[in-house]
């Protein structure tokens, strides 16, 4: 095989990288440890501490991020598979105008508490309401199912996830109708 | 926060072939990473080096040929639900891998993280053997197909050799079998398997009329070091053929007595064992009233 095509870069035992990504559609560019993963970059590098680290083993939800349109755990991102990507986190998705009635239902219905949980719930649910317009019940157990809380018994978080469904679909007819 | 460990990033499958052919220290491949992340955490002599193998393209793609599928290694959970052909026809594969941990887990995990991790409780691991998948093992010059059902030699072990990588899992077509799957666990969501079931039936029709099988596959996960075929259940399904109370009754019990589970944190033998043939009946009544 020929040595040529190895870039001597990619191919070295690293301890730091170079990494650039999209976060909240600003471009990001930074050096970390290898072992970062995208929770210890986003909290411990950039500040952004929205994105919560609960179990950090993938268990919790509270670390949920949208990476290049799907939701994962920001704790089972390696740094190295962070370059390139498109990430949204919490601070980014909590100032668009489609995730204001979902933040509103949580507040309205007390889908919060401790509010430990309440940053993964949300990214969550604002996945979870691109993908179905009408969620069902079951559809809203399966899109929250990766996210835990210890304080409300979850029946508060669906109940808001149901009202924001209703207030979004409410808003756009009112657009379509005017 | 995890430490001591140096990361190598191959931009393609040739480059990592050569660097698995030469690197000098225990390492793991990083694919989704949702379990040598979390083992690393636990146990951080775990491995040495990761391989970020998840942004390789050639290992993400799922192709159609005459007889078979063929998916690659480094194709994640929610993709290969969404791809059609499986949804009409490999129900069990479906059943069981949105099944695994959740949408978070299903956006990052690939098939062959789980098929690499040999977890006996890995819950695509049944369909697919009960499928009779096979894997493609690649080293820098050799390239080898290996059976599913022979790939696995324990808990975490596998035939995998120090240089070779999965690239390939190969699903034959079977537009005849009906398939399900069913496990318990401690809960719905984000919950490794105490016990599960896969169940594939063909069905003909009898010389008078009525329906016999012609093809049973049962896999079983989480009740022995290994995912299992129960190979006398399934010829005893097939001697039969027709799926009668006593018939069903006798399979669950001999399935129940293939089942080899230790006891641990999650569950103990008996239950175990026990468990096995009661979700073979749920599965078998699923099947056959379903058609
Ligand atoms: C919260 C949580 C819930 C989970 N729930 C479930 C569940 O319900 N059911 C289930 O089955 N699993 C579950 N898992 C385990 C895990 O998500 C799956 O096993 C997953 O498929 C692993 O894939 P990965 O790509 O993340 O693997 P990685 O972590 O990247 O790798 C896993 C192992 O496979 C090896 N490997 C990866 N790719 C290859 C390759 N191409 N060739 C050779 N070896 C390779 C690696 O070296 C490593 O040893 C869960 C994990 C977490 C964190
Ligand atoms: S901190 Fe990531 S899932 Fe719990
Ligand atoms: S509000 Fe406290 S964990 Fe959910």
């Amino acid at each position: 095989m020929p040595n040529r095509n190895f870039t001597a870069e990619n191919l070295q035992l690293k301890d730091n990288i170079d990494i650039c990504f999209k976060l909240n559609s600003r471009d990001v560019k930074i050096k970390v440890p290898c072992t970062y993963t995208l929770l210890d970059i986003l909290r411990y590098e950039l500040k952004h501490t929205g994105t919560k680290e609960g179990c950090g083993m993938g268990e919790c939800g509270a670390c949920t991020v949208i990476m290049d349109g799907g939701i994962v755990n920001a704790c089972l991102v390696l740094a190295t598979a962070v370059s390139g990507r498109d990430i949204w986190t919490i601070e980014g998705v909590s100032a668009k105008e489609d995730a204001k009635p979902i933040i509103d239902a949580f507040v309205a219905k007390t889908a919060t508490q401790c509010g430990f949980c309440t940053p993964g719930m949300i990214m969550a649910s604002y996945y979870l309401l691109s993908k179905y317009k009408d969620p069902t019940d079951e559809q809203i157990l399966e899109g929250l199912s990766g996210n835990l809380c210890r304080c409300t018994g979850y029946a508060k978080i669906v109940e808001a996830v149901k009202a924001a469904a209703r207030e979004l679909n409410g808003a756009k007819k009112e657009a379509r109708d005017a | 926060m995890l430490r001591n460990f140096k990361v190598l990033m191959p931009a393609s499958l040739n480059e990592a072939l050569y660097v698995i052919n030469n690197i000098d220290r225990p390492f793991r491949f990083l694919a989704g990473g949702t379990d040598v992340l979390v083992r690393l955490k636990d146990n951080p002599s775990y491995a040495q080096a990761l391989i970020d193998i998840s942004k390789i393209g050639e290992l993400a793609k799922i192709e159609e040929h005459k007889s078979t599928f063929v998916i690659g290694s480094g194709v994640r959970h929610e993709a290969l639900l969404a791809y059609a052909p499986f949804i009409e026809n490999y129900n069990g594969l479906i059943e069981a891998v949105s099944a695994i941990g959740s949408p978070q887990i299903r956006a990052l995990a690939t098939v062959g993280g789980n098929i690499g991790n040999a977890s006996p409780a890995g819950d695509s691991i049944g369909p697919l053997m009960a499928f009779d998948a096979e894997v493609e093992l690649r080293s820098q010059d050799t390239n080898r197909i290996v059976k599913l059902e022979d790939f696995f030699t324990g808990p975490g072990k596998t035939v995998l050799k120090h240089n070779e990588i999965i690239t390939k899992i190969i699903l034959p077509k079977s537009d005849s079998l009906k398939s399900g799957w069913k496990r318990l666990g401690q809960r719905r969501a984000v919950a490794i398997s105490k016990v599960s079931v896969t169940l594939a039936l063909g069905f003909a029709k009898h010389s008078n009329g009525s329906d016999r099988v012609n093809d049973v596959r049962i896999a079983l996960g989480a009740v022995a070091p290994t995912v299992i075929r129960a190979r006398k259940a399934e010829k005893f399904l097939l001697e039969n053929q027709t799926l009668t109370k006593a018939v069903v009754k006798e399979a669950c019990r001999l399935v129940a007595k293939e089942a080899r589970p230790i006891t641990d944190i999650r569950s103990n033998t008996e239950y175990r064992s026990e468990m096995c043939g009661v979700l073979l009946g749920d599965l078998i009544e699923k099947l056959a009233c379903a058609r």
